[in-house]
């Protein structure tokens, strides 16, 4: 016997009980186990009012009176259905009311995570950041040290929701309050010790981290556990990787940087990303290969580096399974000074 | 993706089989979460048969192996393709747990 047909014995049962027994408090009391029943099997209330037409029917109850007094037992099985549904409507509002306060916090993260890129007349830079569903995991922060110094950085926060969010600020107000020109290898150290003291046990953040000076057209650079980035040198049309050894943010207490630096030639590019980019899935599942961005690069050079970045990442989504997006983020520094003669 | 645990005296041996993404993390962290608490075993994550790992997925590498190690417990990881090694070599993570080549499955 299946599930529904005991339903259905059990219903013409409390109606035979109602209609022709003489215990009415009995049968009520059947009413409410049944409801329960009904209502943990996923039965909808217009399915039992079909049940109880059918069963009409079936038991040959025609008269007028009896119909009527039959109902009660209807009404009585749906109080439950009341019940639930108001226990819906009102958890409902309170996700509504959760809901209200989610947007409110993700809008004013987004404001206070706004980064406005500078403008110099000896560099340019580009960067676009895109995430993959409502909230970003990607963050990139470009601070002017109104020094002839410059430090950015591009990072991305592993774990969701709230313990991300938070660290993904407690980076900005970190990197925006560590003093003048600190370099790279000290910023990574002291954010580590910040992100650190995130609770979330699977959440850690990589993150690429960058000194410019443009008076010396020296890259001062420092990487905890993010993509090499990449050096393109205009005069030879060749990339050389830029990489430092480092640990991931968040995952050991004690821990040190490698710092590296390198000469940046005229209209040279520092190129940083996310694996967003790297690790992109194309609409046949397979991985990009990583030389079709270098060029891309390529063919665009002599763009502005904004230019630059939305050109690939337009051919990028071209190119993307929808159902596999990740964010993405894409910084592109171009050196523009003019070779003193 | 699929997953097969098997107790050993003093290990967990869990074989993945299929991709370690933000979609089928969940699955291994539920697998993981009781065995994590307990402390009572080192974890051995085989990933002979897993074609890509990505981020979310190495998160829970990270959050296993700080919980085992408040236990004094160990974290390994075998059967690694120079892909997923390169991963784990680029965040880092190559030096805080014991990363093997070498496949766990027969």
């Amino acid at each position: 016997m299946t599930d529904i047909d005991e339903l259905v014995n059990k219903y013409r049962d409390i109606l035979q009980l109602y209609l022709y027994g003489n215990d009415e408090d009995q049968a009520f009391e059947q009413c409410h186990t049944f409801s329960e029943e009904v209502i943990e099997m996923d039965t909808s209330p217009e399915e039992i009012v079909s049940l109880h037409i059918d069963l009409l029917n079936d038991m040959h109850i025609e008269d007028g009176a009896m119909v009527k007094k039959s109902l009660d037992i209807l009404h009585e099985v749906t109080i439950s259905f009341g019940f639930t549904y108001r226990d819906y409507k009102s958890m409902m509002n309170k996700l509504k009311i959760h809901d209200n306060e989610m947007n409110v916090a993700s809008s004013l993260q987004e404001e206070m995570l706004k980064t406005v890129i500078p403008t110099f007349e000896t560099m340019e830079i580009g960067a676009i950041s895109v995430p993959a569903g409502k909230v970003s995991g990607d963050y990139f922060n470009i601070i002017d040290h109104n020094d002839g110094m410059l430090s950015f950085a591009v990072a991305d926060v592993i774990g969701k929701g709230i313990p991300a969010a938070l660290a993904m600020s407690m980076i900005k107000f970190g990197m925006d309050s560590y003093g003048y020109s600190q370099l790279p290898s000290d910023s990574l150290k002291k954010l580590n010790r910040v992100v650190e003291k995130n609770v979330n046990q699977n959440m850690f953040v990589t993150m690429f981290y960058g000194l410019y000076d443009h008076n010396t057209n020296l890259l001062y650079y420092s990487s905890a556990g993010h993509e090499p980035g990449l050096l393109y040198r205009y005069e030879t049309d060749e990339f050389e990787e830029i990489d430092a050894k480092g640990i991931v943010l968040g995952v050991k207490k004690h821990t040190r940087y490698e710092q590296k630096e390198i000469e940046i030639g005229n209209k040279d590019m520092i190129i940083v990303f996310t694996d967003g980019v790297t690790e992109l899935r194309r609409h046949d599942d397979t991985f990009i290969n990583f030389e079709e961005v270098k060029d891309m690069v390529r063919e665009v050079r002599d763009y502005h580096p904004q230019d630059i970045v939305q050109y690939i990442y337009e051919s990028l989504i071209r190119t993307q399974n929808p159902k596999k997006k990740d964010d993405l983020t894409l910084f592109i520094l171009k050196n523009n000074k003019k070779p003193e003669n | 993706m699929n997953i097969d645990t098997m107790e050993k005296e003093q290990e967990y041996l869990i074989i993945l089989d299929g991709e370690l993404d933000v979609y089928t993390a969940p699955e291994l962290q539920k697998v993981l979460d009781p065995i994590r608490q307990n402390g009572s075993h080192d974890v051995k994550i085989d990933l002979t048969n897993v074609s890509y790992v990505d981020s979310t997925g190495l998160g829970i590498f990270v959050g296993t192996l700080k919980e085992l190690n408040q236990h004094d417990r160990e974290l390994h990881v075998t059967g690694v393709s120079s892909r997923i090694l390169r991963l784990f070599e680029i965040t880092g993570l190559r030096d805080l747990m014991h990363i093997n080549e070498k496949s766990e499955v027969e």
